[in-house]
């Protein structure tokens, strides 16, 4: 699987923000706003649920010392 | 029962057995005197008390912590009678012990790093903005360990940790420390940042983190350090030497994170802009179009109230030319024979006459 298909969740939140700038930018059009916004809030609440769901790991690394 | 009989050589190297065998290590401590060096390899000083003294020797590589007379240590050693007959101590390792020694040695060796510049604000690298892989070097078992887990797994997920389990505090530390550096930094796949965490102690506890090969250890990773050691009050040479430094192991987690809860309020936040952006949009478009209708509105009404206005002044106009108005002016029409003898009538504003010519002449 490539980057592009599973991207982080720091990806996540730059593709976000890059979604978000463009309700900023020149390139707004009203007549696309509708479906942009609809992506941005899909991606939004695929980055809260990540959040939530995320756990760390640990891994002793030397096993036989101590 | 015979005594035994030796060599002056064999005698020399029998007690060196016995002692090696009786003494495999020991751990002396006393206070510095005569400290010197010779050829810049050879390190010799006497550790004495108020009961004896005795005199000890090491390689001046193996030197971690700068040593002047009246400096209060602790040597682990081997105890060694030398081919003159003379007893010493080869040191191993040597950590400052009480707080004037501990504090003496941490400024000598400070001034020393310092003037080769390994605390220069422009050798330090920032740490990874959201580490996937970190290193943690710490005592498992500790209290610093246990909060900066706590945190770490407060404020976010999805990291791997990958924990070299070493002792914090004692004259193997800064070895087992130093280990655990390298360990991290000969792996295929380096870690995103490597974190050095103990809690809080006294002087004594913390002074493994000024030993001189620990801090250079620092220096050299080839990974970015955070480094948590301590209370916020205390400084040691390897939170000065890191890339980052943490007050405490808390902290350190807290540096190396960012908090879910606010990336979480940041995506609310970034959300809750859209919805009046679009708004804000069809407002001023609507604006516009009210606008523009208000434009044509107004163009009509101009026009419409110019052609009255002209309306107006040709109807004024135009009731100039009425006769009655003439007539009311004082005017009158004459109609009829105007030939002197002819008759003709006369129309005034209120009255009209029939009158004879009397006498008719062309104007000239």
């Amino acid at each position: 699987m490539t980057k592009k298909d599973n991207p982080t969740i720091e990806e996540k939140i730059a593709m976000l923000e890059q979604k978000v700038a463009w309700f900023d930018g020149d390139e707004f059009a009203l007549e696309q706003a509708m479906d942009r916004y609809d992506e941005a809030q899909k991606l939004a609440d695929e980055i809260q649920v990540e959040l939530a769901d995320l756990k760390n790991t640990i891994e002793r690394v030397n096993l036989t010392e101590g | 029962m015979q005594s035994p009989k030796f060599s002056v050589g064999d005698f020399v190297a029998s007690m060196n057995q016995t002692l090696e065998y009786a003494y495999t290590g020991v751990v002396v401590e006393g206070e510095v005197e005569s400290f010197k060096v010779n050829q810049g390899k050879f390190v010799f000083f006497n550790l004495k008390d108020d009961k004896a003294s005795v005199g000890c020797f090491m390689m001046v590589f193996a030197l971690r912590v700068p040593l002047e007379d009246g400096m209060k240590i602790e040597v682990r050693a081997r105890p060694k009678l030398t081919q003159f007959g003379k007893f010493s101590l080869t040191i191993e390792a040597i950590r400052p012990v009480g707080e004037g020694s501990i504090k003496k040695s941490f400024e000598l060796l400070k001034a020393k790093l310092d003037a080769e510049g390994l605390f220069a604000p422009e050798r330090k690298r920032t740490l990874p903005s959201i580490p996937r892989t970190v290193g943690v070097i710490s005592s498992m078992q500790s209290a610093g360990y246990a909060d900066f887990m706590k945190i770490a797994d407060e404020r976010w997920g999805g990291v791997s940790f990958r924990v070299y389990h070493t002792t914090v505090q004692g004259i193997d530390a800064p070895d087992d420390i130093v280990k655990a550096i390298n360990f991290f930094n000969q792996l295929a796949e380096p870690v995103d940042a490597l974190v050095v965490i103990r809690g809080g102690g006294s002087a004594d506890d913390l002074a493994a983190f000024n030993d001189e090969t620990l801090v250079r250890a620092i220096a050299a990773s080839r990974t970015p350090t955070l480094v948590g050691v301590g209370h916020e009050i205390d400084t040691t040479l390897s939170d000065l030497v890191a890339d980052v430094r943490a007050a405490t192991p808390s902290n350190a987690a807290q540096l190396l994170l960012p908090d879910k809860r606010d990336t979480s309020e940041h995506v609310r936040y970034m959300m809750s802009r859209l919805t009046p952006r679009i708004v804000r949009v069809c407002e001023q478009r609507s604006d516009h179009v009210r606008m523009q209708l208000n434009s044509a509105q107004t163009a009509l009404t101009e026009q419409v109230s110019h052609v009255e206005t002209k309306i107006r002044h040709i109807s004024q106009l135009l009731s100039q030319y009425n006769p009655a108005i003439v007539l009311r002016r004082g005017y009158a029409i004459v109609r009829g024979d105007m030939r002197a003898g002819g008759v003709i009538d006369i129309e005034m504003d209120n009255v009209r006459l029939t009158a004879e010519v009397h006498t008719y002449d062309e104007k000239r």
